[in-house]
C-alpha cells in the first residue's frame, strides 16, 4: 500500500504486516483470485542464484482501487469518531 | 559444605554449557531438515496443479526468514496455510463446476429454440443477401476460442468485393446495424465453440496484440467466447476498458450476469442501435 509499484516476496509482507505464514497465504491466495493482486516468479535463473526463486506480488489496478476505497472508508470513520 | 556446593555449581555450570553447545549444534544441523519436513507435507495437502509453485516460493521465503527457530515457526506455519488454501481452491473448484455445466444446457436450449424462431427471419435475410450481390449466403471468419483455440465464426454475408476491394453491401449495413450479422453464430454456440454470453472472439491478430500489450489479457480465454458480452452492454470504445469488462466478466461470470447481459443486449440492439 506504502509503496504500490514495488515487487515483493511473501517473506516481504508477512515481515511488514507482521503476518504469520498461516495466515498470510491465505490470504494472498484469495487476493490472487479476486484478482487484486497478481504475482510472478523472479526473473533470474535459479541455478545461478543458488537459491529457490522468490515470487513477486503486485497490486493490480483493480486491488489499487479497493485498497483506496478501503483507505478511504476507514480514514473516514476515524474522522467522524474524532468530531463525535 | 560451602566447598561442595561451589564444586557442584562449578561442575554442573560446565555441564549445562557443553549440553547446551551440543543441543545448539544438534539443533542446527537438524533445523533444515525439519523445516523441509514441515514444506513437504504443507505443500502435500494442497491440490496438485499448486504444489509446485507454492513448494519454490515456500522454500524461498524460508531463505529471507533470519534465524533458525523462526524459520521453524513459519515453516510450521505453511501446514496451517495449505489447509486453508486447499479449501478454497476446492470450493471454487465444484462451484464452477456446476456453473459451467448449467450455461452449457442454457446455451443449448437457447441456441436451438433460437435458430427455430428466428429461422423465417434468417430466410428473409438470406433471399436478400442472394438477390443484393453474388457469394455465398455465410462467411466464415478464424476466431481465437476456449484456451486458444481457433475455430470459424459464421455470419451472414454483409460484404461484397468489387474489382478486388470488399465493400458493404445493401443489406450487410442494415444487417450490421442491427447486428443481425450475428446471428448465425447461434450454430457456433450449438457446436459448443461459442457460448451466449462471453468475451467477444478476437481474430488472431487481436489476441497477438492484446497478450503483447496488456498482462493478464490471457485470461479471457479461460472462457468460452460469446455473442454477447458485458464489453458489449457497457458502451465501452477504449482497449483497456473493453479488456477490463471483459475480465470482469470472467471472474464474475454466473447465470444471473449472463441474463443481465442478455437482456441488456436484446434491449440496446432493438431500441438503441448504432450510428
Amino acid at each position: 500500500m506504502s509503496c504500490p509499484r514495488d515487487d515483493v516476496s511473501g517473506a516481504d509482507i508477512g515481515r511488514v504486516t507482521n503476518l504469520l505464514s498461516g495466515t498470510l497465504y491465505p490470504i494472498l491466495l484469495r487476493l490472487e483470485k479476486a484478482r487484486w493482486v497478481e504475482s510472478s516468479w523472479e526473473v533470474e535463473d535459479p541455478h545461478e542464484l543458488g537459491r529457490p526463486r522468490r515470487r513477486f506480488y503486485r497490486l493490480t489496478a483493480l486491488g489499487m482501487k479497493n485498497a483506496q476505497l478501503a483507505f478511504l472508508e476507514v480514514t473516514s470513520t476515524i474522522r467522524g469518531l474524532a468530531w463525535a | 559444605m560451602g566447598m561442595t556446593v561451589g564444586l557442584a555449581v562449578f561442575v554442573s555450570g560446565i555441564l549445562a554449557t557443553t549440553l547446551a553447545r551440543v543441543f545448539a549444534d544438534e539443533f542446527k544441523a537438524w533445523m533444515p531438515w525439519v523445516a523441509e519436513r514441515f514444506v513437504r507435507k504443507a505443500v502435500a495437502g494442497l491440490p496438485e496443479d499448486q504444489r509446485e509453485r507454492f513448494g519454490e516460493e515456500w522454500r524461498s521465503h524460508l531463505n529471507e526468514i533470519p534465524g533458525e527457530i523462526g524459520k521453524l515457526v513459519v515453516a510450521f506455519g505453511f501446514i496451517f496455510a495449505a489447509w486453508k488454501m486447499s479449501s478454497i481452491l476446492k470450493i471454487e473448484h465444484s462451484r464452477g463446476w456446476v456453473r459451467d455445466g448449467l450455461k452449457r444446457t442454457v446455451d443449448v436450449s437457447f441456441s436451438v429454440a433460437g435458430l427455430f424462431l428466428l429461422a423465417p427471419l434468417l430466410l428473409a435475410f438470406a433471399t436478400l443477401i442472394k438477390l443484393d450481390s453474388p457469394g455465398p449466403i455465410l462467411s466464415r471468419r478464424l476466431r481465437i476460442g476456449l484456451n486458444g483455440r481457433q475455430f470459424y465464426c459464421y455470419k451472414l454475408r454483409t460484404q461484397t468485393v468489387i474489382n478486388g476491394v470488399p465493400k458493404v453491401t445493401n443489406i450487410g449495413r442494415f444487417l450490421r446495424k442491427y447486428s443481425c450479422d450475428e446471428l448465425p453464430e447461434l450454430l457456433n454456440v450449438l457446436r459448443g465453440d461459442m457460448t451466449l454470453v462471453g468475451p467477444r472472439p478476437g481474430t488472431p491478430e487481436f489476441h497477438r496484440f492484446l497478450n503483447g500489450a496488456m498482462p493478464g489479457s490471457q485470461e479471457r480465454n479461460a472462457v468460452k467466447p460469446g455473442i454477447t458480452g458485458w464489453a458489449q452492454v457497457n458502451d465501452t470504445v477504449h482497449p483497456e476498458t473493453y479488456l477490463a469488462n471483459d475480465l470482469y466478466y470472467v471472474q464474475n461470470r454466473s447465470l444471473k450476469l449472463d441474463l443481465n447481459i442478455l437482456v441488456k443486449t436484446v434491449w440496446k440492439n432493438l431500441f438503441r442501435s448504432k450510428q
